[in-house]
């Protein structure tokens, strides 16, 4: 077919001019711009782009009730406060490298912070390291009052900058219970801090674990030793069987509200995306970003068209 | 597409059984200028014909009527090759010439009251470009038509997945002319193995046959620049690639004049002369051809 | 980013290596780069042609082959190099009961708990600390808070970035109730067990006071301390006027009984010990200072050399290639017409 039409043989005229003519010829221009498009590759600096990037201060409530066993990984059995630790690390273990996050832990009235959010991808395995760190030997209060942790945590969170959003991880059990009259409403601005609320642990109401200061097991609570809810069933959670526990979803929905956080029951390892993900929590953040991609992948493209293989024209019936 | 329908002289070298008048030696007695013998007036009873001289020197006092033979008409065929082949050439594809020589033969064949008519095969008999010998004027035209069209450009090409031997082609189109008496212009580029050509030919025993070679200068002759050649077989889609260098120039050369050698070889071997077209047909040497074959 | 401890090579991008098979494409057949000729029987043979026309191909292949691979990002993964150092394995041992959040006052001026102040105790610990670290590359950190219970908030990590992190909240964690030092400690010593003895190593202790420690767990201290050939540092931020730990007068007559029972105790342990009493801002950065001078013995430890990344090779190698092509085509014959 070629050989029919009449094309240019650009070295005819002679010179190196003449060489470049026939390279160029016949379409073999496009391979400049691919050549440009591999130099722009090659010198493009990194650019700021703003990008939804998350900065998450996790709270695990480390209060004797998270010992309960009632979730399972794979066919063991492990704790609430296990499970909560491990859905957190599966979360981790495809980082957006825009994501920072850092841990606390809740006991009392009060959360420790024990790492500021850091960047998730950099210090992945040091995070991790970190969150296995996490016990209820942690626990530097043996009550756990969650309403007025979760309200203390709103103020002081704000020391951390730049300000986290929160992700809360409890199973709602207040210990001692809390009576209706001491709920008490956030008087702060909502949206200004703000996060979720993670519901951990089985809805079937199980026996606490109870140990000592060093983590070791010596048996379950029992029902004298803790103190009982003697009045009628209530939003706060109190109940007549205070030594044992069950995700108490009412209250902890209704804590959420309180401080306008969102709520979500911890289920599987992908309930938590809903939070880590949720593009409300997103804040901008101008990210040095690698864009060479994309004059690569084009030039790529101009490549593969350049170099696509053509078909004989099919046989006619006939 | 229409180039000037150059004409061209021809006439068969041998005498020709035909029925039809016409403008070649024949075998049969009539009206005609060629002098046979003298016949008596009353076995031929033709007194238009009367030979005076003749007669007064008869010694048995007859009356003498010259007998004269009459020429007539054949029919002319064109053998067209169409394989992916043909459809090559710098300037003009070789079928486009074809297609001129084709134009020239209807032309020439009309002026002196022949019919004219067109086989055509590439690995197989190509029936759909077949035209019937006839005596119409525009016959040149309907042949060339039929070859110079976009459309076998296209088929060349697919034509390259079936590629066969245009012997066995060429052998299924001859057979319509199988011992015929017939003027037949095998035109081809013969880029193919010679060995089975004769099972071709054999059966046209009594036509007279022109090998026409249809070459295009870019075959023959490499090009001037140096540099890389990608080659695809226009048959069989072979790929080869050669540098094209002074050495290689020669080379090529040298296969040309090969070929050429063993095709005129082999033609001569069958009582023929075969007829070389490089780029373009010339009409004039066509009329010389046919002289020499006369002479 | 694929695991890549063996690998010379690792890919950012690995999903990209999905258009791997592109670079096949120039081996496909492209008839409208071919030239048709009617019978290549009568050509001859030609070695270099057939080489040269490979040439091409190859460098087709090349150019995609490493766009894609570029697309990649390709570099060599991150990795540890062992060097001798100066430096130590430090575990910060940090306090965290609620004495921290006071302001470092004269002694009698009523110790306020202003969050922001710059004099509160656990605000000039941590910067101190903050800067501490940052000067030392070459150390590991590992970083305890204590209060009623330690807090081991990060196992040692060659990572700056989350002992920052983790000294940053220390530093900003309100105070826990109750300091029990004994448990502290012992948290502290149990980061060196099972760790090779690769160079000098320092508990810094940073408490503003201390507490009582009974004979049994005093016992297991000055065990593992010497047992781990632990060095003993301890930042006391003492309250302006306040005698000095070594003060000649009875402890009970400055009302510091437990500090310099502690300090005593401190004091008859097998492995070296300092104490760097600070009662300003200055002090505690001068105290850090000293350490830092003082812990300077060679040290082994991991340089880890960060990702090196070859993109910008495979780039160039690629341009490199769509070069060769053009020079391939410059000397390509296209035609046949003349």
């Amino acid at each position: 077919m070629s050989a029919t039409r009449p094309t240019d043989d650009g070295r005819r005229s002679g010179g190196v001019l003449a060489y470049v003519g026939n390279a160029l010829g016949g379409g073999g221009w496009l391979l400049l711009p691919v050549i440009a498009l591999l130099a722009a590759a090659v010198w493009l600096p990194k650019l700021p782009v703003t990008r939804d990037a998350y900065d998450h201060l996790v709270i695990f409530d480390v209060s004797q009730s998270m010992n309960v066993e009632d979730y399972r990984i794979g066919d063991r059995v492990v704790s609430r406060l296990q499970f909560a630790k491990h859905a957190v690390a599966e979360a981790l273990k495809n980082p957006k490298c825009d994501t920072r996050i850092g841990w606390a832990v809740f006991a009392g009235r009060k959360i420790v912070t024990l790492l500021a959010p850091v960047e998730v991808c950099r210090n992945y395995s040091a995070l991790l390291a970190a969150l296995d760190n996490i016990d209820s030997r942690m626990a530097f209060e043996r009550s756990s009052e969650i309403q007025e942790g979760l309200l203390w945590t709103m103020t002081n969170v704000r020391d951390l900058k730049p300000l986290p959003t929160v992700i809360f991880m409890t199973d709602g059990h207040e210990a001692p219970p809390l009576p209706p009259e001491r709920i008490r409403s956030y008087d702060g601005a909502l949206g200004e801090v703000r996060g979720w609320v993670v519901g951990v642990g089985g809805l079937q109401p199980q026996p606490i674990p109870k140990s000592d200061q060093d983590g070791r097991r010596i048996g379950f609570w029992r029902a004298t030793e803790v103190l009982q809810w003697g009045g009628a069933a209530n939003v706060t959670g109190g109940t007549r069987h205070e030594h044992l526990s069950e995700l108490r979803e009412a209250h902890l929905q209704q804590l959420a509200k309180n401080v306008g956080f969102g709520y979500t029951r911890l289920i599987d390892t992908q309930s938590l995306d809903a939070a880590l993900h949720d593009r409300e929590l997103a804040h901008p953040a101008v990210v040095e970003t690698d864009l060479r991609w994309i004059p690569g992948l084009l030039a790529l493209l101009l490549l593969g068209w350049w170099f696509r293989p053509d078909q004989r024209p099919a046989r006619q019936a006939g | 597409m229409s180039s000037p329908a150059t004409d061209f002289y021809y006439r068969l070298p041998t005498r020709a059984g035909t029925q039809r008048p016409g403008s070649h030696p024949g075998t049969s007695h009539g009206n005609g200028q060629e002098f046979v013998t003298h016949a008596t007036l009353f076995s031929r009873p033709d007194p238009r014909r009367l030979d005076v001289r003749a007669s007064l020197r008869d010694v048995r006092g007859d009356w003498l009527v010259r007998v004269m033979r009459q020429r007539v008409g054949v029919p002319v065929w064109l053998a067209a090759d169409v394989s992916a082949s043909m459809v090559f050439g710098a300037a003009r594809t070789k079928l486009a010439v074809l297609a001129d020589l084709a134009r020239a033969i209807g032309a020439s064949a009309t002026r002196v009251g022949d019919a004219a008519g067109m086989v055509a095969f590439d690995s197989r008999e190509r029936e759909d470009l077949q035209v019937p010998a006839s005596m119409s004027r525009g016959i040149g035209h309907v042949m060339a038509a039929a070859l110079d069209d976009p459309q076998r450009a296209v088929q060349a090409e697919v034509g390259e997945r079936h590629a066969g031997d245009p012997v066995d082609g060429l052998a299924a189109a001859l057979r319509a002319l199988a011992g015929r008496q017939c003027l037949v212009f095998l035109a081809s580029d013969f880029h193919f193995p010679l060995a089975r050509l004769d099972e071709a030919l054999d059966p046209l025993s009594r036509a007279f046959i022109v090998p026409v070679i249809i070459w295009d200068p870019a075959e023959i002759e490499p090009p001037p620049l140096n540099g890389l050649a990608s080659l695809r077989d226009a048959e069989s889609a072979a790929r080869s690639a050669i540098w094209l260098r002074p050495r290689l120039r020669a080379q090529w050369r040298d296969a040309v004049a090969e070929r050429r050698a063993t095709l005129a070889a082999y033609f001569a071997n069958r009582g023929l002369r075969p007829f070389w077209v490089q780029g373009a047909f010339d009409a004039d040497a066509m009329s010389e051809y046919f002289f020499e074959a006369n002479a | 980013m694929i695991d890549g401890q063996n690998l010379p090579l690792d890919f950012a991008m690995p999903w990209a290596l999905l258009l791997l098979p592109l670079a096949a494409l120039p081996l496909l057949r492209r008839r409208r780069e071919e030239l048709a000729f009617p019978s290549l029987a009568w050509l001859p043979k030609d070695r270099l042609g057939i080489w040269v026309e490979r040439f091409g191909r190859a460098a087709a292949v090349i150019a995609i082959l490493a766009t894609v691979l570029a697309l990649a990002r390709p570099g060599r993964p991150e990795w540890d190099v062992e060097r001798i150092g100066r430096g130590a394995e430090i575990v910060v041992l940090f306090d965290s009961s609620l004495s921290m959040d006071d302001e470092m006052l004269a002694r009698g001026a009523h110790p306020k708990r202003r969050r922001d102040s710059p004099l509160r105790k656990r605000n000039i610990a941590r910067q101190a600390l903050s800067a501490f670290v940052e000067r030392r590359p070459a150390d590991r950190f590992s970083l305890l808070m204590f209060g009623a219970a330690p807090f081991r908030v990060t196992p040692f990590s060659q990572s700056p970035e989350v002992i920052q992190a983790g000294i940053t909240a220390a530093g900003i964690s309100n105070g826990l109730p109750g300091t029990d030092l004994g448990r502290g400690l012992m948290a502290a010593i149990e980061q060196f067990n099972g760790r090779a003895y690769t160079g000098s190593r320092v508990i810094l202790l940073v408490s503003d006071g201390a507490a009582e420690i009974d004979e049994i767990t005093r016992q297991n201290i000055r065990n593992g301390m010497r047992q781990n050939r632990i060095a003993l540092n301890w930042i006391y931020l003492r309250s302006v006027n306040w005698p000095r730990l070594d003060s000649e007068k009875e402890p009970e007559a400055v009302g510091l009984i437990t500090d310099v029972a502690m300090h005593r105790f401190f004091k008859t342990l097998p492995t070296t010990y300092k104490v760097y009493e600070a009662e300003s801002p200055d002090a505690v950065a001068k105290a850090v200072a000293d350490i830092e001078r003082a812990q300077n013995l060679p040290l082994e430890y991991r340089e880890r050399i960060p990702r090196r990344d070859f993109t910008p090779y495979f780039y160039l190698t690629a341009i490199l290639a769509c070069l060769g092509l053009l020079a391939h085509r410059a000397t390509t014959v296209r035609s046949f017409s003349r």
